[in-house]
């Protein structure tokens, strides 16, 4: 299953670079896409979950954060800088996989004033550096509601868990 | 009409991409402007992205296609540059608040760092 | 307006380059060049609307990935000799 989206995915992309739907471009990009999932089985790391409902709130909440975030910028390179205080805050997560991970430090790296520099397994932690620290709780609530939000989203069932005997974080703070 | 539409989306983004290379500019250390670069370009880059691919008649695939890369490297790219330039030395990385990550490697290191 | 946007990413792009040159290290530099690769792909855009042809837009694409295996390759390079 997961081959098959992949070799959908790429034969897609190999024809929006030819810019033409031809059947010649489909086929040679069928064969393309095929010598490539055949060679190159880089996603072994368990099946892709994406819940639509969660992964929608997901989407929108970081669309939001996004224009927060250039709202904050944009006011700290304008105005004097009284408000910057930066530092490096770790923050500890209750465990996902390698891709939601990689999710979350993605997601962090765009949202307001923080920035993901090192994450390190076991347990898993987050090393952000953010730009205002006068409330490093908050900088670790914000980090925290995001997982929450992307686990809920693309989680596997021992993420989730993870989650419900700890869930004292509501989607909705932010 | 929907020449205002994208014109304005093009304008609003292209204003918020000069507002992050003003940030990269005048912020007073490394990390400061990574934070302009990697967030004002992104979501400026992206209304121009969108201005574009509404305004043209053929190409749009190949706008998404580099927009939607963009995106997912972005990110990726400054944490990269993040993490190599914490551990390079000579470089002026200014820290007002905590630093949980210089105590997490000087403790695997033995040595006591800045 | 098309103009205005390409005038707008100008300045953007000239902000890029003095901080390209002025560094001070070579993690700034890298920041810069990955910013300036943001900047043109954007204008290939905003030109690719003023001049209603896909023709370059090709570009933007090799751009994009050069730009980033680029600024990967140069981190590394940071890590290992120091900026």
């Amino acid at each position: 299953m997961n081959r098959l989206v992949r070799l959908v995915l790429l034969t897609a992309i190999w024809v929006v670079l030819w810019s033409e739907p031809s059947v010649a471009n489909v086929v040679g990009g069928l064969v393309v896409a095929g010598v490539i999932v055949a060679l190159f089985d880089t996603w072994r790391r368990g099946p892709v979950i994406v819940r639509p409902l969660a992964a929608a709130r997901f989407l929108a909440w970081f669309l939001w954060k996004l224009v927060e975030s250039n709202v904050v910028v944009a006011r700290t390179v304008v105005a004097p800088r009284d408000r910057i205080r930066t530092g490096i805050v770790a923050v500890p997560l209750r465990g996902c996989s390698d891709a939601v991970a990689t999710l979350i430090a993605d997601a962090i790296s765009l949202t307001p004033g923080t920035l993901t520099l090192e994450v390190r397994r076991d347990p898993l932690t987050l090393y952000v550096h953010a730009l205002d620290t006068r409330d490093v709780e908050q900088v670790q609530r914000d980090v925290r509601t995001l997982e929450v939000l992307a686990v809920r989203a693309f989680g596997d069932d021992a993420a989730l868990a993870g989650l419900a005997d700890d869930d004292t974080t509501s989607w909705r703070a932010s | 009409m929907m020449d205002a539409l994208t014109g304005t989306l093009a304008v609003l983004g292209a204003l918020l991409v000069v507002l992050a290379g003003v940030g990269v500019l005048r912020f007073r250390d490394l990390y400061s402007r990574m934070h302009a670069a990697t967030k004002a370009t992104t979501l400026g880059f992206a209304l121009v992205a969108l201005a574009a691919a509404l305004a043209v008649d053929a190409g749009r695939g190949k706008i998404l296609l580099a927009t939607v890369f963009i995106f997912v490297t972005g990110p990726a790219s400054a944490h990269f540059i993040g993490r190599a330039a914490y551990r390079a030395e000579g470089i002026d990385v200014r820290l007002d608040g905590p630093d949980d990550l210089g105590d997490l490697l000087d403790g695997a290191a033995g040595s006591p760092g800045e | 307006m098309i103009a205005l946007a390409l005038v707008l990413l100008l300045v953007a792009g000239a902000c890029y380059l003095v901080r390209l040159v002025v560094g001070p290290s070579l993690a700034d530099r890298i920041v810069a060049l990955d910013g300036l690769v943001v900047v043109i792909v954007a204008a290939v855009f905003v030109d690719a609307v003023r001049d209603d042809s896909p023709r370059f837009l090709d570009i933007t694409l090799v751009v994009a990935m050069v730009g980033f295996t680029g600024a990967t390759a140069a981190a590394r390079f940071v890590e290992r000799r120091g900026g």
